[in-house]
């Protein structure tokens, strides 16, 4: 195949360059392809010597104007790498026909010669094995993938996570489950499981060693069979199909908060529960309340409590005590307190003099403390507006101040 | 006649508080396990629809405009969008994480969303949020641990579920068009 090396100088070759071709291959798992701008970009630094040799070794094919890995190196890299793309269930079922197919070849004639048998028994393993290492692969792919959309590192929407979500389940996780369930009828498991048997019987017949040692090591992989399918069922259904529920439920909800965040006054809401306290007051009282303020609302507008000019009200000034205190003051020593108060309120009008003496004299009661009063015990006869009045006569001083 | 145990509670808390019941209390197990008489004691009394689940009830009050209802919502949401911007996933951070108030005052006012927050009476501003945390305890969605911290009980998916219905109408429209 390799005319210019030895299969050791490609392994080294491969090892020195694993970096770029880890980087092919991740390219040609998104993109089937190599497209020749990402060929150059990966290849940048390398010497021209590097780039002749992928193809001379054959590891690197063109397809057109692009490139393709040579599918053993891809496989061999995903291996390395733990890095594979889906088959798509299809791919997977295909193995129901060609395991079917290798195994009728098996029993459809008895008188096989050995040879021919043995090397039948030989492609019936290998397909079996084959079938088992997609399955593996797959399972450890689509997990992979949704671990990652779940971190969603690459900021995808939430309307983008679904639908990824929702592809996963519908494209791979479903029918892959369906592939290795052993309570269907029609799945590769339960075709495995029966060929199993078959085998397991048919090998009891007289064959040679040689083949003999076929149906032995066909026998001890299916009964592995059972357990690694098994296995792989128990990883869809503990982890990867409730993972990816999650996903969905988990942007389902903030696919939902969006679209109401977008008309968050608009939309209904959901019925939630209400308040009922139990007040002392029933539920009427407010309104019976209104009823019998508004009443007086009423009342108010029709008042009959009408505001006129009404008679003009006389006011009889009073007596400024504040200036007469300081005319009595002034005017002590008085010997003769009446006839000194007749004659203050003298010039007074007529009406007001009697009410203007008694005023006067209750100055002196007012600030008692003040005023030394010395009655002489005479009175005089006093005559006020028609009315006569007997007085007593008396002196006022100021007291002394009290040390 | 005889009542079922815990009908007082039961009662109180769905009817005169307006909150969820939730697992773990005794009302809740007495009401989930009377369920039938239940239904229909609200139903005959007061014309309303009790919602049972697994983990939390609460008493419908059969209005789809209700104000408190639209500010847990408009909280809910941008909670969620602003948690989405972190590792790990949504429904188990909401399940059993713990916030912070103070840490999350910042987040809203820091949000792309914040004008709705501001547009939303009892949200508007600090002082409102506060209040809101009370009214959330006082409901059952949270539960305090202390002044600052707080948790989701477990009645908070019964709003996660009107996102999801929201999301599956709108798909449907989009797929009409």
């Amino acid at each position: 195949m390799i005319l210019k090396a030895e299969p050791r100088t490609v392994m080294r070759f491969i090892e020195d360059n694993f970096e770029a071709l880890s980087q092919l291959y991740r390219i040609q798992l998104k993109k089937n392809v190599i497209p020749v701008e990402n060929f150059d970009q990966v290849t940048r630094h390398k010497g021209d010597i590097v780039t002749r040799r992928l193809s001379a070794f054959k590891i690197l094919r063109s397809v057109g104007d692009d490139y393709r890995l040579a599918e053993e190196v891809g496989a061999y890299l995903g291996f390395l790498m733990q890095e594979f793309k889906p088959l798509l269930p299809e791919q997977l079922r295909r193995y129901h026909t060609s395991i079917q197919d290798v195994y009728e070849l098996l029993t459809i004639r008895p008188n096989l010669d050995d040879k021919t048998r043995s090397l039948r028994l030989e492609h019936l393993y290998n397909e079996v094995q084959s079938f088992l290492d997609n399955v593996t692969n797959n399972t450890y792919t689509l997990l992979k993938r949704s671990q990652r959309l779940k971190v969603n590192r690459q900021q995808m929407t939430y309307s983008e996570r679904v639908k990824e979500a929702r592809m996963l389940i519908e494209q791979y996780i479903d029918p892959l489950n369906r592939i290795v369930n052993l309570n269907d009828a029609n799945s590769i498991a339960s075709l495995l499981q029966n060929i199993g048997s078959e085998i397991n019987l048919d090998r009891m017949a007289n064959y040679p060693p040689s083949v003999i040692e076929r149906y032995e090591q066909l026998d001890n992989l299916l009964r592995q069979v059972n357990t690694r399918l098994q296995r792989e069922s128990d990883v869809i259904r503990r982890e990867l199909t409730p993972l990816i529920e999650r996903i969905k439920r988990e942007s389902e909800v903030l696919g939902g908060w969006l679209v109401f965040l977008e008309r968050p006054l608009l939309l209904t809401v959901p019925d939630f529960a209400k308040r009922n306290p139990q007040n002392i007051f029933g539920d009427q009282m407010a309104a019976d309340l209104k009823i019998y303020m508004e009443q007086f609302r009423q009342h108010r507008q029709a008042s009959r409590i009408k505001l006129s000019e009404g008679p003009v009200v006389q006011e009889t000034p009073l007596l400024d005590r504040q200036l007469y205190r300081q005319r009595l003051k002034a005017a002590l020593p008085i010997n003769d307190f009446f006839t000194w108060c007749l004659k203050a309120i003298a010039d007074h009008p007529a009406e007001r003099q009697e009410s203007d003496l008694f005023e006067l004299t209750s100055l002196l009661f007012s600030s008692e403390e003040q005023y030394e009063l010395v009655f002489s015990g005479q009175r005089q006869r006093v005559k006020l507006n028609e009315q006569y009045y007997i007085l007593p006569l008396f002196q006022v001083m100021l007291k002394p101040e009290e040390q | 006649m005889t009542y079922p145990p815990a009908h007082f509670e039961i009662v109180k808390a769905l009817l005169s508080e307006g909150r969820f019941l939730l697992e773990g209390e005794a009302a809740f197990l007495s009401l989930r396990e009377n369920k039938d008489f239940y239904t229909k004691f609200f139903h005959e009394s007061f014309r309303l629809d009790v919602s049972i689940t697994a983990d939390y009830a609460l008493l419908k009050s059969s209005k789809d405009s209700d104000n408190v209802a639209r500010s847990i919502c408009v909280y809910l949401a941008i909670l969620c969008y602003e948690l989405d911007h972190q590792d790990g996933n949504l429904l188990e951070l909401l399940s059993f994480g713990t916030f912070s108030m103070a840490e999350w005052e910042d987040r809203f006012e820091q949000s792309s969303y914040y004008n709705v927050m501001e547009a939303t009476d009892r949200l508007r501003d600090g002082n409102q949020r506060q209040k809101f945390y009370q009214l959330l305890a006082r409901r059952g969605l949270i539960k305090r641990i202390d002044d600052d911290l707080f948790q989701f009980t477990p009645a908070h998916r019964y709003f996660l579920e009107y996102a999801r219905e929201l999301n599956m109408r709108e798909m449907m429209v989009q797929r009409d068009n």
